[in-house]
């Protein structure tokens, strides 16, 4: 019998592996974007596959599947690339960070803190891995904790998960992080960017949440994951004026990874894709595309196991992913242009109006779970370390004067992502019933919930400081 | 009045060496002891949140009664974590309210697990609850949702709940 060591890292290579090839298939040429590019397509690879094979009523052959098209999937891209070295090098950094991530689980021991959030997801994980009855899961609790995250953790030896996906993930989002600063900041020299680079890390070094989210069992990083995949990539689309098909694969990809992952994911998929779907120069194919990956695999999601939305919205069985299917099309329709264009400023004034409406009318109950939440940001408490004082004050060192649009926009999307993050926990608490705003300690969801967004952060604050120091340049210059 | 380039790296400094200094430095990882097993960690972890499969680990069969967590006063017993356990339990009624019989202490003796689970109270998200049941407990065992202070529910195994003097209709 394997070794659950051997196992695991013959498991999460060839997760990466598979997932760089396709990466390289669609158009990526540099390991820093095919590394995440490649985990997030290799996540939905086994989302697609399980699901696709469950519906057929073989659950059990879902690992054989995958691993057959993961092997097609490398096999394709050596094909195609046998003479490019930077494929080779991706796949190799790939197999490196995998055995790294595996010897850091099952070799050295190390595990996540204990949640109840991360039993949830294992048991789940476990069921799936059983190819159990999927239709027993369908509650307001189960929801919560996701279908990409789980399903592929199910990966893992028989009776346990894929323990090193938790710290891969989180080296795909460091990666993601880089490709993200390189691709969208100015040129500076070393000197400069060590001015900013080596205080930051101070402070993400200082950061416990981060530490922990190394290991920690939920699907938060996965989400952040495709959080700075699909914003880096709205970004360079806006920047460019145009979306070249390599961007619409990475935002697609970003998308659905976040819509399989959290269940206010598909909402944040929106304000995500919203600057750029908004464009007047976007066909209308591509902004089907993109709607079509976020709802198309939430429909999946809702179709396979969980049907508490659907159930809610009373469109029981196929009605649910058809919707999504039709939702996707009709946004593209001339007739919505006039809706489409403005999505921006709606989406602002919606979720300030609804903030405005709750806050209003629970001023008292909600009162200590502010309090709650400054305390957990800035005090401490959340094990937020000095992030968001570093946040805020830098935010007000820059300010938006002299910034270039890719600044403003990545602030745009930062502050749509807080209003989001915010508006996601007072419905979860019941807008109209019972709203909270969560609590105090680093297990209140709202408090987890930012570490969707610290990347989009962290790349807005750089990017920020690399375009004044190079406008000061071109000053002196 | 320093310029942004320096600012914006001072700023940072002072956040992560206040950071340092002022705030709590939390363990970030735990030893696995070798144990990956998720029925294992569940054991391990006290989950009580997921009260099923501490049951289903403990009993050869459960059953529970009064666990319905659609009406106020009354805490969620995981539905889905309760089938993928194999837990019998019936939702029909609510949680017995023994408050007025004062058992805390008398449970307490016999309490296996006890931790914080969600509640349905008016302005409350957060409640306990406590496992109980004591050596006569048989492998096949049934247990009732009681409602022992406030803020504290128990599933306990009926017999015992009898002989503290619960009423059981």
């Amino acid at each position: 019998m394997t070794s659950p060591l051997l196992f695991e890292i013959l498991t999460l290579a060839l997760l990466l592996a598979s997932g760089v090839s396709a990466a390289f298939l669609l158009g990526a040429r540099s390991a820093l974007q095919a590394i995440p590019l490649g985990l997030g397509l290799a996540v939905m690879w086994r989302v697609l596959s399980h699901s696709l094979i469950y519906f057929i009523g073989l659950g059990e052959q879902s690992r054989l599947v995958w691993l057959v098209g993961s092997i097609a999937l490398i096999a394709a891209a050596a094909l195609k690339h046998f003479r490019f070295s930077g494929y080779w090098l991706s796949v190799g950094l790939g197999l490196g960070s995998a055995a790294i991530a595996g010897v850091l689980t099952r070799g050295f021991g190390l595990r996540g803190i204990p949640h109840s959030d991360s039993l949830w997801i294992l048991t789940l994980s476990d069921l799936m891995q059983r190819s159990g009855d999927m239709e027993i899961v369908g509650g307001r609790t189960a929801i919560k904790r996701g279908f990409a995250y789980p399903t592929t953790l199910a990966l893992g030896p028989e009776g346990s998960s894929l323990t090193g996906l938790t710290p891969l993930i989180y080296m795909a989002l460091v990666l993601a992080i880089i490709w993200a600063i390189v691709s969208l900041s100015p040129s500076l020299d070393a000197k400069q960017w060590a001015w900013i680079l080596g205080p930051l890390a101070l402070v993400l070094i200082t950061t416990p949440i981060l530490l922990r989210a190394i290991w920690y069992v939920n699907g938060h990083t996965l989400t952040a994951l495709g959080v700075t995949l699909a914003v880096t990539a709205v970004v360079l689309a806006a920047r460019e004026g145009a979306l070249t098909r390599l961007n619409l694969a990475v935002i697609m990809t970003g998308l659905a990874l976040i819509s399989t992952t959290r269940p206010e994911g598909v909402a944040f998929a929106a304000l995500i894709a919203a600057p750029l779907i908004s464009k007047r120069w976007i066909s209308r194919w591509d902004v089907r595309w993109i709607v079509f990956s976020a709802l198309g695999s939430f429909g999946l999601w809702m179709y396979l196991y969980d049907g508490y939305i659907p159930n809610l919205l009373r469109l029981y069985d196929e009605r649910f992913p058809i919707a999504m299917l039709i939702g996707s099309f009709l946004v593209g329709l001339k007739i919505f242009d006039w809706f489409r264009f403005r999505l921006v400023p709606l989406a602002l004034i919606g979720m300030t109006a609804i903030l405005g409406f709750v806050f209003a009318t629970n001023f008292v109950s909600l009162t200590d779970d502010v309090w709650a939440q400054i305390q957990n940001m800035f005090l401490g408490q959340g094990f937020w370390g000095g992030f968001f004082i570093a946040m805020v004050l830098c935010a007000a060192v820059l300010g938006l004067k002299k910034m270039d649009s890719n600044y403003r926009l990545l602030a745009l999307i930062s502050v749509l992502l807080v209003l989001g993050s915010i508006v996601a926990k007072l419905l979860d608490g019941g807008l109209f019933g019972d709203p909270t705003l969560g609590r105090l300690g680093w297990t209140d969801s709202l408090n987890r919930m930012w570490l969707h967004s610290f990347g989009i952060f962290i790349i807005t604050l750089v990017i920020g400081f690399a375009q004044s120091i190079s406008q000061k340049a071109k000053v002196s210059a | 009045m320093l310029p942004v380039s320096k600012l914006v790296p001072v700023a940072l400094l002072i956040s992560g060496l206040g950071s340092l200094l002022l705030f709590p430095r939390p363990d970030v990882f735990v030893s696995a002891n070798d144990n990956f097993s998720t029925a294992e960690i569940a054991l391990e972890e006290h989950w009580i949140k997921g009260a099923a499969p501490i049951l289903a680990a403990e009993f050869e069969s459960v059953r529970i009664s009064n666990v319905n967590k659609d009406v106020e006063d009354s805490f969620v017993f995981d539905i889905a974590l309760g089938q993928i356990y194999g837990i019998d339990a019936d939702y029909t009624l609510p949680p017995l309210d023994v408050r007025s019989l004062d058992l805390s202490q008398a449970l307490l003796a016999n309490t296996k697990e006890r931790s914080e689970i969600f509640c349905n109270h008016p302005g409350q998200k957060y409640c306990e609850l406590a496992l109980v049941w004591d050596a006569t407990a048989d492998k096949d065992v049934q247990l009732i949702a009681l409602r022992v202070e406030d803020s504290l529910y128990a599933l306990v195994e009926q017999e015992l709940a009898i002989r503290l003097g619960v009423t059981i209709d």
